[in-house]
């Protein structure tokens, strides 16, 4: 009995650990806190930026295993909070996906293609509208 | 006195014309600037009637054509040793098609970036997420207004504009999209100019 708790321990955090290498990885390779900390001029604290990433993964993990509900009754403040967490979830997605479509060259080739460099704001600008556009189609039509 | 003549040659180099002289593809210094607008002047290549193209070039080829015509002065080359040279006959398309360019460009990235997002929210399952979030503030009384979602949505729109655009005028630094694509630039050109060395049409002093 003893045995079998401390192998599913040990085959866990094996999980875990390697999940989490995988995580960091990513987040790494593709400059997620570069950019943050270049836009907010933070460059000096990096070590907090990697702490927080941490600290919210391990409140994520937590909160999706055991299926935390802390709130009960509805009320004003929760919508709040949860609209607030919402904007935020998807600054950093959209963060992640541009992040991810730059570290794989697909926009430089396709500008370098159509021979267009000095509009690149606004084709940022379109990603933008286009995915927020997107988001609203697939949660407000597609699977409502 | 045997005079110096610096080059400065860019790696990159877009003409119109087909009579290339040195000024087009390097800066010129020299102390003496009666020499050095002759320099200046001299032609380095002409291209023969193509419409379109592309040559690699060594600055050895330069300075061998530089030296027939300039006794008794040294060529000094401080820029790139191998370049490519892009010809175009025509300077530009005209505005209008350039413009309808940049507009089908915008529309085609914003329809591509709207299907891609909902393909990736289909994948990671967001709509689970945000029912799981719902629950967690005990208001899933609210999940028929899709509040959150939308919040997401905008969200997305506002981190993408804040980490990504510099709204043009507020910020003089390249954006990281401009900063990969001079990257990519730069190793295109590096590809060309091996590629024309293995082939054998790079312009040099031995070919």
């Amino acid at each position: 009995m003893i045995l079998s708790v401390i192998v599913q321990i040990f085959i866990g955090s094996c999980a875990g650990g390697f999940t989490a290498a995988g995580l960091f990885a990513v987040i790494n390779s593709i400059g997620v806190l570069n950019r943050i900390a270049y836009v907010t001029g933070i460059q000096n604290r990096t070590n907090l930026l990697e702490n927080m990433v941490v600290i919210g993964a391990v409140i994520g993990n937590i909160w999706w295993i055991f299926d935390i509900s802390v709130f009960r009754s509805a009320s004003q403040t929760c919508l709040i909070a949860a609209i607030i967490i919402s904007v935020f979830s998807g600054m950093y997605i959209g963060l992640f996906l541009v992040c991810l479509a730059e570290a794989m060259k697909a926009l430089p080739l396709f500008l370098r293609k159509i021979r267009i460099s000095k509009v690149i704001g606004l084709l940022i600008l379109s990603i933008a509208v286009g995915k927020c556009v997107g988001e609203l189609f697939y949660f407000l039509v597609l699977y409502k | 006195m045997c005079q110096t003549v610096y080059l400065q040659i860019s790696d990159n180099i877009e003409v119109n014309k087909k009579h290339i002289y040195l000024k087009d593809i390097a800066d010129v210094y020299c102390r003496d600037t009666q020499l050095c607008k002759s320099v200046k002047e001299m032609e380095v290549y002409q291209i023969s009637n193509e419409k379109k193209a592309r040559i690699c070039m060594s600055v050895l080829y330069v300075i061998a054509a530089l030296e027939k015509s300039f006794q008794n002065v040294q060529f000094c080359n401080l820029g790139s040793t191998d370049f490519v040279i892009d010809y175009i006959e025509q300077k530009q398309h005209s505005k209008v098609i350039q413009n309808l360019c940049i507009v089908l460009a915008s529309v085609f990235i914003c329809i591509g970036s709207a299907y891609a997002i909902v393909a990736y929210n289909n994948d990671v399952n967001v709509s689970e997420i945000f029912n799981k979030l719902y629950d967690l503030f005990g208001i899933y009384a609210f999940s028929q207004y899709h509040l959150l979602e939308i919040g997401y949505a905008i969200g997305m729109l506002v981190g993408i504009l804040v980490f990504y655009n510099h709204f043009p005028g507020k910020d003089k630094d390249p954006t990281p999209l401009a900063v990969e694509m001079d990257k990519s630039n730069k190793e295109i050109t590096d590809t060309l100019l091996t590629q024309s060395e293995q082939n054998g049409t790079k312009r040099s002093v031995s070919g």
